[in-house]
């Protein structure tokens, strides 16, 4: 049974020559035979996501029990994708025991090795039973990243802002009314609140008033409602707030501003 | 012969009937209701990594894929619904790259089929997929629905679909025009509908001010008003002699905003107008926008026969600093009596208190105000020169 690095390794070194982007999955996975590999193979095929022929390769580490695939030429999106797969063909077949590890490998990386060893390192901590992670691969790894409170009531803008900012490197907490909003700013002590303005328990502006009186070098804090009108603009900007965004919103131009903010 | 007491007793038989009937019903739906949200609670479940990668992609140049494996109709229905949540909350290529996702997972195709369903409800639903779905191939479909239905509310919902679907600003137009015909005073929610397109609207509320149709120079006004685009000031202007009064009126608040249309001959048109309001609004603005070359228009304004143009005109002397305050003066000595003098020296009066409340606040800007103020004072002394108790109280 070939070793999951040494194999990667080759195949990553020649992506570097050729220039090619290339996806990498790493599972949890119970004990595979050659044989059990080989069904694999066979059943996921080697059709990506959007039907076109993709290059794939198997490997196995027996020891930290690791199955990894590598997907050559195809970006974290795509590999993502084929992840859905991989996660429910080794659920249904009673193989998977941990969790997956995706990453995108750029065109021209030179530190190829490197990044697959901390992917490898990264599959040790333990992670939910199936969960799909996405390795980030950070210019700064010994910077604290920046952390967000999220306060909203509305559950679709707390998940895609949560799976959003987590992917731009930041630390997110969620909160669906004002009073957990409260109690979470005073466990985390985060660099950003966006905060609703609708909230039950405690609405915003009530939300506002508690971090300006608890917290003397307040947190920044960023607005994120429905409402447009000029007089809660004005109250939300008189009672501290940095920033004012309506829904619907772009997350292009609200990490923008998030950045403006924490850096 | 059946005695009453039979009837009331099959009547009575025949209400339990019924209402075991409706119980059963209710149970019935009740029991649908459970198990259509059990279905979709799983549903949920099974897709749930599937959106997590939707979300987790939306920058990133590749298109988003359709879940892999077979798709049920019901379960297309359930994943379109929170596709749907996730475009009313985001815009930008996060957006357009779900509605790609749309087209490609069919559910386009799917409401324009439903669309010319036999259930009006079902086409009126289709519209409203179609309008979130941004498909411009649904226009010609949506505008001939839109003919069809002009008699009740559902009107809206089809045509703010047709705005968030238009191709261009014809589409938008005929759309308008269809409203327009169906329902009347709507301007403003029109306006809101057009806000939904896609489409640069600007030209199409110019072209709406040079329309002979009331109800569209008025869309036009107000939709004007939101999105400003210069060059059209000819149009404006003329709509100032327009038959429908608050055409007129609409068109002078427009202009009345901004300082480029308050042109000497512009100004004194308004301050001569026929309608109060137009000569009150032009009278609020000069002060508003400090148009100082127009106090003799404003001082005689103050003598109108309309209370609001001599309130507005006095008030928007008084706005004018020195100069401004001096001309209320000036209607005090020129004019004992009368309306004019009145409201000049109501306004006066209330200037000068004003001042010296903020006087007694002492910002930073304090000595500058105290010159002001007495400069002020010493003119309405002046002016005024009977000993009355105001002067007193003001001295005080």
């Amino acid at each position: 049974m070939s070793n999951l690095v040494p194999v990667f390794y080759e195949h990553l070194s020649k992506m570097e020559e050729k220039q090619l982007a290339c996806g990498v999955i790493l599972a949890a996975c119970k004990t595979l035979t050659k044989e059990s590999i080989e069904l694999i193979k066979q059943d996921l095929g080697t059709r990506s996501g959007d039907g076109s022929e993709v290059a794939l390769h198997y490997a196995y580490d027996k020891n930290k029990q690791l199955f990894g695939i590598l997907l050559e030429g195809q970006k974290l999106s795509n590999t993502h994708f084929y992840a859905l797969r991989v996660k429910d063909y080794l659920q249904e077949h009673k193989l998977l025991t941990g969790s997956l590890l995706i990453a995108s490998f750029p065109e021209s990386s030179r530190s190829s090795g490197q990044m697959l060893m901390r992917m490898i390192q990264e599959m040790r901590e333990p992670g939910a039973h199936g969960e799909i992670k996405i390795y980030e691969q950070n210019p700064a790894p010994k910077e604290e990243p920046a952390s967000i409170l999220l306060v909203n009531h509305d559950e679709t803008v707390n998940e895609f802002l949560s799976i959003y900012f987590q992917r731009k490197g930041y630390l997110v907490t969620v909160a669906n009314d004002g009073m957990d909003g409260m109690e979470k700013y005073q466990e985390v002590a985060p660099d950003l609140v966006i905060t609703d303005l609708n909230l039950p328990i405690l609405n915003g502006y009530q939300l506002m008033e508690k971090i300006k009186h608890i917290s003397a070098s307040m947190s920044k804090i960023m607005v994120l409602t429905d409402k447009r009108l000029e007089e809660d603009v004005q109250k939300s900007f008189a009672m501290g707030a940095s920033d004012y965004i309506t829904k619907p919103f772009s997350p292009v131009e609200l990490e923008a501003r998030v950045k403006r903010l924490i850096l | 012969m059946q005695t009453p007491l039979a009837t009331a007793i099959v009547f009575l038989y025949a209400l339990c009937g019924l209402t075991v009937l409706g119980l059963l019903v209710l149970f019935a739906l009740k029991l649908r209701n459970i198990s259509v949200e059990k279905q979709t609670m799983r549903c949920l479940e099974k897709y749930r990594d599937y959106f997590v990668y939707l979300q987790a992609h939306g920058e990133e140049e590749e298109r988003l894929q359709v879940p892999y494996g077979d798709v049920t109709q019901k379960e297309k229905q359930i994943i379109q619904k929170k596709l749907f949540e996730l475009m009313e909350r985001v815009t930008g290529i996060h957006r357009d790259k779900l509605i790609w996702l749309c087209e490609d997972m069919g559910l386009v195709e799917l409401d324009m089929q439903r669309l010319n369903g036999w259930w009006k409800w079902t086409r009126v639903d289709a519209a409203y997929n179609l309008g979130i779905m941004r498909s411009k191939l649904a226009v010609p479909a949506l505008l001939t629905l839109l003919q069809k239905n002009t008699n009740d509310t559902s009107v809206f919902i089809i045509a703010r679909s047709v705005a968030k679907c238009a191709r261009n600003t014809e589409d938008l137009r005929e759309m308008v025009t269809h409203v327009v015909g169906a329902k009347k005073n709507v301007q403003q929610l029109i306006v809101d509908i057009i806000s939904d397109a896609q489409v640069d609207t600007a030209p199409l509320f110019a072209q709406f001010l040079q329309e002979s149709d009331a109800e569209l120079v008025k869309i036009g006004l107000i939709g004007y008003a939101v999105h400003a685009q210069p060059g059209i000031e000819p149009a404006l202007y003329q709509l100032i002699q327009s038959p429908d009064k608050e055409v007129r009126i609409k068109a002078v608040k427009l202009m009345s905003r901004d300082i480029r249309y308050m042109n000497e001959q512009a100004v004194t048109d308004f301050m001569n107008h026929k309608d109060w309001e137009i000569r009150a609004m032009a009278a609020k603005a000069i002060g508003s926008l400090k148009l100082y070359s127009y106090i003799a228009l404003l001082k005689k304004a103050v003598g109108d026969a309309n209370w609001w143009v001599r309130h507005h005109s006095a008030r928007s002397l008084a706005q004018l600093e020195v100069e401004g305050f001096a001309a209320l003066c000036e209607i005090l000595q020129e004019e004992r009596n009368g309306h004019k003098s009145e409201m000049a020296h109501q306004v006066i009066q209330e200037e000068l208190e004003k001042e010296k409340l903020v006087l007694k606040g002492g910002t930073a800007t304090a000595t500058e105000k105290l010159v002001q103020y007495n400069e002020k004072l010493h003119l309405y002394r002046k002016s005024y020169r009977k000993t009355i108790s105001t002067v007193q109280a003001l001295e005080r």
